[in-house]
């Protein structure tokens, strides 16, 4: 099978110099990338889910070509990309920075067709194309197509960077933080734009991000990485199920006494509540493994100590709680 | 191949006139740089000796000389100029990781770059160098103003492969304007422009022979002196192509190792 991106054990070192007084200086490496390997498919979002500082941009910058890692290869559509690069530059769109990357007294229309031409692409087929992202991107819409770059908003700064991306109609996309301080629109217009280039399209996406709730709506595999080592891999749902955290019955009641509710629960289903008073009542929280096994039991007990139920949620594992879970492996 | 680079100045072209337009303080300096060169030359030239004297001395008007050598300094400075700073800007804004990924040749995009600045300095050329040539000299300057502006352009031509040379030195040096501006006074001193070649040390004036500006600068002076084009202005300008063809592989090169170096240090975002 050819993947769109396949990565194997990319090493990459940063050496900094410190300077020590006026003729000295301290040499400091800092290894951003530890031996990361992974695989992306076409038609399949993956996200590179980080703090900051995880490794995230290095890896896409290296993925892009834009830098040579100390050891390890690169294939983009199966081919070694740092030994052909005009081919693999040719397959890739890229968007690394929202708010800069580009010429501030250039319109976001003449923006667009100086990278469409340095990109390779005929005047005539550039002209549609930048026509269509502008519309795509609701550019036109916002006056952006018209009016300097300087001049932009973050979103519409965003928007164009996407577009830039997207120029080529490049079979893979490589977006770092693409919604980055972007207001609401702008970053769920960007991210369903994103999800139907891979799913109705076929493009191969990798999105690094390092909100959660990002990852979870927009990617169907997600590489959890921190400190330049992947921690884990998998879709949201595997990733939640892979850390051995409980569920949490959180159940809001009125009425009843504290005590006497804790004594109940204790007793009939051997776990130890946690209960606190709250603005409507009282909370009563229970972790458990498979909550649906103790429901029908529980209602029973609050029916017994007289409590009617405001509200009952079954809350699972975020993914925040995943990360967290991983990240702490690793440092630990 | 040449469709792709008349392409490239394209889009450099409308990236410069934009700078330029859109920036008002440049389009006014492009436009009186000729006359504020010149006119300090002239005053401090002044200071030192008579108009008079310095015709009898070098054989031409001093005004005609000095317009055309402040003209001379701008239009063959412009892809050194243009490489160095403008790759460095690209960096400085964000674009460079975007020009870098591009799937084009970086020595061709180095050369779109100069031509943007030469087309519009022409016209600035013709907009200073005529009305003067033609107050002093009437008709035969306009044909003299029109020669002195194509050997310019051909000077600044025989220049692109050394001026990309140049450039990579002070983007790989990574120094930006600091490096840019110990190295533009050293070959405004070699070129001959502001200082005749024949006036130099021995040993510098050896090093203006392999200097193709420094051939076709003196062949420009020449031509301003002697009133046309001798054999011997013909032949320095052809040492100016020979030694540009010469320094074309090497210019390659050398903006291929700028390259490699970005690739290993990764192109700031």
């Amino acid at each position: 099978m050819r993947y769109a991106v396949e990565a194997v054990r990319i090493v990459k070192k940063y050496v900094t110099k410190k300077r020590k007084g006026f003729f000295k200086s301290e040499t400091e490496v800092v290894e951003a990338l530890k031996g990361i390997s992974f695989k992306i498919r076409y038609g399949e979002i993956v996200g590179l889910l980080g703090p900051n500082g995880a490794g995230k941009t290095t890896t896409i910058k290296i993925v892009s070509t834009l830098l040579l890692p100390d050891s390890g290869k690169v294939f983009i559509d199966g081919v070694e990309a740092f030994k052909n690069l005009s081919y693999v530059r040719e397959k890739i769109g890229i968007m690394l920075t929202v708010e800069k990357g580009f010429f501030p007294k250039l319109t976001g229309r003449e923006n667009l067709i100086y990278f469409g031409t340095l990109y390779g692409l005929e005047r005539k087929l550039l002209e549609k194309r930048v026509n269509y992202l502008l519309d795509l991107l609701e550019l036109k819409e916002l006056g952006g197509s018209d009016k300097l770059y300087e001049e932009f908003s973050l979103g519409m700064k965003a928007r164009l960077a996407f577009a830039r991306a997207l120029l080529k109609d490049p079979p893979i996309i490589l977006l770092d933080e693409p919604t980055l301080g972007l207001d609401p629109v702008s970053a769920r217009k960007i991210r369903r734009i994103v999800k139907d280039l891979a799913h109705k399209e076929g493009k191969a996406v990798l999105y690094t991000t390092h909100n959660m709730f990002e990852a979870e709506i927009v990617c169907d595999r997600i590489l959890l990485i921190n400190k330049g080592v992947i921690v884990s891999e998998g879709t949201p749902e595997e990733l939640k199920n892979k850390i051995p955290k409980l569920k949490v019955i959180r159940a809001v009641l009125h009425g009843g006494n504290m005590e006497k509710l804790s004594k109940l629960i204790s007793s009939s289903l051997n776990l130890k509540p946690e209960i606190k008073i709250v603005e409507r009542g009282l909370e009563v929280k229970l972790a458990i493994k498979n909550p649906e096994e103790i429901l029908n039991d529980l209602l029973k007990i609050f029916n017994l100590a007289n409590v009617d139920v405001v509200s009952l949620n079954i809350e699972e594992p975020s993914l925040e709680d995943v990360f967290i879970y991983f990240a702490k492996g690793v440092i630990e | 191949m040449l469709k792709r680079f008349i392409s490239l100045v394209r889009a450099e072209y409308m990236f410069v006139a934009a700078e330029i337009i859109r920036r008002k303080t440049i389009l006014f300096a492009l436009i009186l740089w000729p006359y504020i060169i010149m006119a300090f030359i002239v005053l401090l030239g002044s200071s030192m000796g008579t108009m008079s004297y310095f015709q009898q001395k070098i054989g031409a008007n001093p005004i005609l000389f000095f317009i055309t050598g402040s003209f001379l300094l701008i239009v063959s400075l412009i892809f050194f100029d243009e490489i160095s700073s403008r790759f460095w800007y690209d960096e400085f804004i964000g674009t460079l990781p975007y020009i870098m990924i591009a799937p084009t040749s970086k020595t061709m995009l180095a050369l779109a770059m100069g031509f943007p600045r030469l087309i519009i300095n022409i016209l600035v050329g013709l907009s200073s160098l005529i009305p003067v040539y033609f107050i002093l000299k009437s008709f035969p300057g306009l044909v003299e103003a029109l020669i002195v502006i194509a050997l310019s352009i051909f000077s600044a031509l025989t220049f692109s492969t050394l001026a990309i040379i140049f450039s990579s030195l002070v983007l790989i040096s990574g120094g930006g304007w600091r490096v840019l501006s110990i190295i533009r006074p050293l070959i405004m001193l070699i070129s001959g422009v502001l200082y005749p070649r024949f006036l130099l040390p021995l040993t510098i004036k050896f090093f203006t022979i392999i200097f193709p500006l420094a051939n076709s600068v003196e062949a420009i002076q020449l031509f301003l002196v002697q009133e046309g084009l001798t054999a011997y202005s013909l032949m320095l300008l052809g040492l100016a192509t020979a030694l540009a063809l010469l320094y074309a592989p090497v210019s390659i090169r050398s903006l291929r190792i700028w390259e490699h170096r970005i690739l290993i240090k990764g192109a700031k975002t």
